[in-house]
């Protein structure tokens, strides 16, 4: 346990140094610490976190330490969805100008406020799938003064709604890309009928019936399938039609946290739904940023 | 008569003795290859490989047969010794930038200067540096793959404890401290007090660079979580290395050829052997700095010592330490202008993408010695 503080506290001083250069006078070109200087890139065409982020071309390695294209890929797989949930305006410029920089003589941070807005308006809907705020993101490394990043128009404030907010796993739009995303971002995805729907504590618990297919098998086991249970995190009050009918067949997605399997998606089986249909289609060929390939 | 001839004799004798050392001091190749970094600079280091030994091809001069042969046997890595000499300076004048001696360089294949000749403190840290500088690039550039001969290194693979595995590029420092040894070390000649203290030296650089080694980790689970973690061995930046060696520079030990070669056998058993000048001290370790020759007086400029003198240097007039103006201008004492200088400063960046910022004109005081 000593050795893995030393090893975090050893990544904090690496995050933290080109930090420190930032209150110094300000000078152009990166710290001097004999490393090979970052290269200028385009942003590829399937680093679907930054597309229309507002620049084309990314510094490569990131400000995350990810040295390869393919790690950037991977990293960057798991918060796609995050983007759909549009919990706040500035989530995809704090993660793009982290995960793909823009190309400037030295490197440009997010603003902690930026950050911290992003936080708070997103990590209830983190913490839904089982995710708390990542170390990575920590806001407080993050600097204040002008030059960094912050949302173009910061006027704008949204309007809280009448509505009581859906339950961020219930709250998913039939679209190709999106479902894909979640598939990726989940560890395992399966078709079934819902038989059993109970509030327990903060959460609701979620009974399958005992048909199931297997569309991503991922990290779960064949016995643990049989009697497969999924919460519903934080989602004891929340609105979520989709478990109000249990008739319905559903493609379920979720993932592993401790012990427990937590509901990370849920889409109605809609074959006369042509979206659905052409989404199930692409399913086969369609093939998720794997970290095998980024540390072989 | 009989005195006449045993003067004779005298002069004789004498005449030898002066011509040996002559000799010896023409035949010494140490740190003659260090001037490839200036050969290297002038040449287009950006071309490939192929180009650059062709242009670099001049350079090859100041290499000894065994270091010829070990270029042509690894390709690519010319290219690494040069980026590791040049690092090595950058960073020897960093660690000395306000000392007396500040490291100083020439752009003529003697790079350092009359100090290597020396044997004090000051050739202690040259000879470190560069041979870390040297251990330090081609294990880099062996993990770049920039050297065709080596590669990262393998061999730590699977698990490497209860919640991380090895993966990823692990430095090859092995690599680069056996091909630093053979280089290195093959510019060495003699088996006299000035060559076991630079192979000391040069081994005690090689030393730190694998040593400092540390591990790095990365998180790649979801989210940036670290249910899934990969781990490899990375080279120390090298101010790290420049800054252990410093410390050792400061605590360098003077030594002299142990003296149990007055037996024939003792000596021929054990014919390599530094102990300290003074018995109570201990032992130097394979990563301590050594020498045995009193540094010379850095103040003024001696053509005789290649020494070059702190007049025009720029002090620190409210410091007590080394880089004060007293110690600094060994008592001399400064003169003082005041200069103008303009910088950037409340700089702004704009969405997207660009950087605005104001000049800020102010005045500094500058001290420089007498």
């Amino acid at each position: 346990m000593k050795s893995l503080a030393s090893l975090s506290l050893w990544r904090i001083i690496i995050l933290i140094l080109p930090l420190v250069s930032l209150g110094q006078t300000f000078e152009y070109g990166w710290p001097d610490n004999y490393d090979k200087p970052p290269q200028c890139v385009d942003i590829p065409v399937d680093l679907r976190l930054c597309q229309g982020v507002g620049y084309h071309q990314m510094l490569l390695p990131n400000l995350l330490e990810h040295e390869s294209m393919a790690e950037v890929k991977q990293q960057a797989g798991s918060w796609v969805p995050l983007l759909h949930k549009n919990c706040d305006p500035g989530t995809q410029l704090l993660l793009c100008s982290l995960f793909a920089p823009v190309c400037m003589e030295r490197p440009i941070y997010p603003c902690r406020r930026l950050c911290e807005n992003v936080r708070d308006g997103c990590s209830p809907i983190m913490a839904a799938f089982g995710f708390p705020w990542p170390h990575i993101l920590t806001c407080d490394k993050f600097p204040q003064d002008d030059m960094c990043i912050n949302t173009p128009n910061d006027t704008s404030t949204s309007e809280p709604n009448g509505h009581p907010p859906v339950c961020p796993p219930c709250d998913n739009e039939m679209k190709m890309d999106v479902i894909l995303d979640h598939m990726c971002a989940s560890e395992f995805a399966i078709k079934t009928k819902i038989q059993e729907v109970k509030r327990e504590n903060m959460d609701r618990k979620v009974t399958l019936q005992k048909k199931k297919r297997t569309i991503k098998m991922g990290t779960l086991k064949k016995k643990d399938l049989k009697k497969l249970t999924l919460y519903l995190k934080n989602g004891a009050d929340c609105p979520c039609t989709q478990l109000d009918n249990t008739r319905n067949t559903y493609l379920i997605m979720g993932r592993k946290v401790d012990k427990q399997y937590l509901l990370t998606g849920i889409h109605k089986w809609d074959k006369s739904n042509r979206e659905f249909k052409k989404t199930m289609k692409k399913l086969k060929s369609h093939k998720c940023p794997a970290y095998e390939n980024v540390f072989k | 008569m009989r005195v006449l001839a045993l003067l004779l004799a005298v002069k004789a004798a004498c005449v030898l003795l002066v011509s040996s050392l002559t000799g010896t001091g023409a035949v010494n190749n140490s740190g003659r290859w260090w001037g490839i970094v200036n050969v290297a600079s002038s040449g287009n280091l950006l071309t490939n490989s192929k180009n650059v030994q062709l242009v670099l091809d001049p350079s090859l001069a100041l290499l000894s047969r065994r270091q010829r042969k070990l270029i042509r046997q690894n390709p690519g890595i010319l290219h690494a010794i040069a980026a590791g000499l040049h690092t090595a300076i950058k960073e020897c004048k960093w660690q000395f930038r306000n000392r007396r001696w500040n490291c100083p360089t020439t752009h003529s294949p003697n790079v350092f200067g009359k100090i290597v000749n020396r044997g004090c403190r000051e050739t202690a840290f040259v000879f470190a540096i560069t041979s870390a500088g040297v251990t330090h690039a081609v294990a880099r550039s062996c993990s770049e793959g920039a050297i065709e001969s080596c590669t990262c290194d393998y061999r730590r693979r699977g698990p490497g404890g209860p919640d991380w595995h090895w993966g990823g590029c692990s430095d090859n420092v092995e690599f680069g401290r056996m091909f630093g040894r053979e280089f290195v070390d093959s510019s060495e000649r003699g088996r006299d007090l000035r060559y076991l203290t630079n192979l000391h030296n040069n081994e005690a650089g090689r030393m730190t660079v694998a040593s400092e080694m540390q591990q790095e980790c990365k998180c790649h689970g979801m989210s940036g979580s670290c249910t899934v973690r990969t781990c490899w061995m990375r080279l120390p930046s090298f101010r790290l290395v420049g800054d252990y060696l410093k410390d050792r520079f400061d605590g360098a030990s003077r030594v002299v050829y142990a003296n149990k070669g007055s037996n024939r056998a003792s000596h021929r058993a054990d014919p390599r052997h530094l102990e300290p000048e003074n018995p109570a001290h201990k032992l130097p370790s394979s990563r301590d700095l050594v020498y045995f020759e009193k540094s010379p007086n850095f103040c003024s400029y001696n053509g005789k010592t290649g020494t070059h003198g702190t007049s025009g240097r720029t002090c620190n007039s409210s410091s007590p330490a080394l880089d004060g103006c007293e110690l600094l201008c060994c008592g001399r004492g400064y003169k003082t202008r005041m200069e103008q200088v303009t910088e950037r400063c409340h700089c702004t960046f704009h969405w997207c993408c660009h950087v605005s910022c104001l000049n800020c004109t102010s005045t500094q005081t500058v001290h420089q010695c007498l």
